[in-house]
């Protein structure tokens, strides 16, 4: 077996359509929601800022080069942009003119928030999303589970073969998936190289950690109390910073041994739900996306022929 | 037909590849970004980028740094708090600017003279440090330092110690206590 097919078997093998349309509506109706609850708020501050802050990103100017790759748009495109934004959005929850809505939808949230950080601040949580809706955007991510999908049965019905729709497979259904299992451990390599970069492991000394919660509870108006709580416990947060260095350094075995995701995803959830109601860093988007690593149709064909014990008399027992 | 849509697919194949390949070794260089100075983990190629996140290393007795308070002194004399609000600016942009004006940046510095409503009236400006560092048993009071003084104009300050009056600025009686 050469290079070539190798990577092919492993990026174009037969992945159920139910599992990345299923995805697609996860990722979309998480974006909507942030678009509607943060990315609005935070464009309404930064359209009004002083041109002196501005600093477009790379990404920004590119966009914007067929107008000028330095012009600032004014507020009113900015605003229509959103909203023909969050409309992109709508079509692709549905699944109408699903890739194009698709594109539209990660172009259009890629050009709000490198707008957004184009005056000087800048933060992590919402980049992996951006690289998810682009690849989503790329993929047959409307085959099923879309309005798309069902003007194409309309259109074939008696002249196409009839698969029950978790057993429908394709080529290209499998690689926005892997690939996305692929980027999520190259973020938390990168947190760790960052961690480790200063050549020791004092990262990990408890100070380190104690330091962040008063720092961050002091950056957010000093009312965290939990990080204030917890900053006082030094042994124990020093045997939790022992853990995140471990959990990171490791967490990229969960893509050749998938079942290791049982044990990796429920860390990586306390993980960032503790950030969230500890350090109120909030990171949506990563919890959202570890949904990559579900099986979805395994588990919604379990659920659907999972069989239980009836505490009534009078069923007859499912035979199959 | 059957020759076009063998070949459509085969140039699906081959974009699909080169963006999987493309934005992994992006992504996977700036693990290395630290050392090779090539810049690609900053904001430079967002949404590419380092996950530089809570990652130097902080030790027993080291300042809180979570940022930098602002004060002015008047012409007349009079020491001023610059909060974010009089600047208009959200906390992360404030955060931002006494980063660059620690750094005494030009730029900053004029970005406070156009947003600071009594701009025309303020004859330095100082960067200064929280009163905090951190423990064992967490946070506990330290004296605030000034960490940068800029002059505005060739104006002479009225007598008053502008550094005790940072100090004092800076540590209102209720934040002697851990917080």
């Amino acid at each position: 077996m050469n290079v070539q097919s190798a990577w092919r078997g492993y990026w174009f093998k037969d992945t159920p359509y139910f599992d990345l349309a299923f995805l697609r509506i996860l990722l979309v109706g998480l974006q909507c929601f942030l678009m509607l609850s943060k990315t609005f708020g935070e464009l309404s501050y930064v359209v009004g800022l002083d041109d002196m802050l501005y600093s477009p990103l790379l990404v920004f100017r590119f966009l914007m080069s067929p107008w000028g790759a330095h012009m600032r748009p004014d507020a009113d495109w900015m605003n229509v942009i959103f909203w023909l934004t969050l409309a992109c959005g709508g079509f692709s929850f549905f699944g109408l003119l699903t890739n194009l809505s698709m594109i539209l939808f990660a172009v259009g949230n890629i050009f709000i928030q490198s707008y957004i950080y184009s005056f000087g601040d800048f933060h992590h949580p919402e980049a992996v999303m951006m690289i998810a809706l682009l690849a989503f955007a790329l993929s047959p991510c409307g085959k099923v589970l879309s309005i798309d999908g069902a003007i194409r049965k309309r259109r074939v019905v008696g002249t196409a073969p009839v698969v029950y729709l978790l057993d429908y497979c394709g080529p290209y259904a499998g690689w926005p998936i892997k690939f996305m299992q692929w980027f999520f451990p190259l973020m938390y390599l990168s947190a760790i190289t960052a961690k480790m970069g200063h050549g020791s492991l004092d990262w990990a000394n408890g100070f380190t950690l104690q330091y962040y919660m008063v720092h961050d509870s002091l950056r957010k108006g000093g009312d965290l109390a939990l990080a204030l709580a917890f900053s006082r416990h030094h042994d124990l947060i020093a045997f939790g910073q022992m853990v995140v260095l471990v959990f990171q350094a490791t967490f990229f075995l969960v893509v050749p041994f998938p079942k290791l995701r049982w044990i990796y995803l429920p860390i990586g959830l306390l993980f960032h739900f503790g950030n969230y109601w500890i350090l109120a860093a909030d990171f949506p988007q990563w919890i959202g996306l570890y949904a990559v690593f579900i099986p979805w149709s395994r588990v919604f064909r379990w659920v659907a022929t999972a069989r239980v014990v009836s505490d009534r008399t009078d069923l007859r027992p499912v035979s199959r | 037909m059957a020759v076009t849509t063998q070949s459509r697919l085969r140039a699906y194949e081959i974009f699909v590849s080169l963006f999987i390949a493309g934005v992994l070794l992006l992504q996977a260089a700036t693990l290395v970004d630290r050392y090779t100075g090539a810049g690609l983990g900053g904001r430079k190629l967002w949404p590419i980028l380092s996950y530089l996140m809570y990652d130097d290393p902080h030790y027993e007795g080291e300042t809180i740094q979570a940022y930098y308070p602002l004060e002015g002194t008047l012409r007349d004399g009079t020491v001023v708090q610059i909060n974010k609000e009089d600047l208009g600016l959200s906390f992360w942009n404030y955060l931002h600017l006494g980063d660059e004006l620690a750094k005494s940046r030009e730029s900053a510095v004029n970005l406070v003279l156009r947003l600071y409503k009594k701009s025309d009236q303020l004859a330095e400006l100082r960067v200064t440090t929280l009163p905090l560092m951190i423990t064992r048993t967490g946070a506990a009071y330290k004296a605030p330092q000034v960490v940068r003084t800029i002059p505005l104009n060739n104006v002479d300050i009225p007598p008053g110690n502008p550094e005790s009056a940072a100090g004092s600025a800076a540590t209102p009686s209720g934040q002697k206590e851990r917080p």
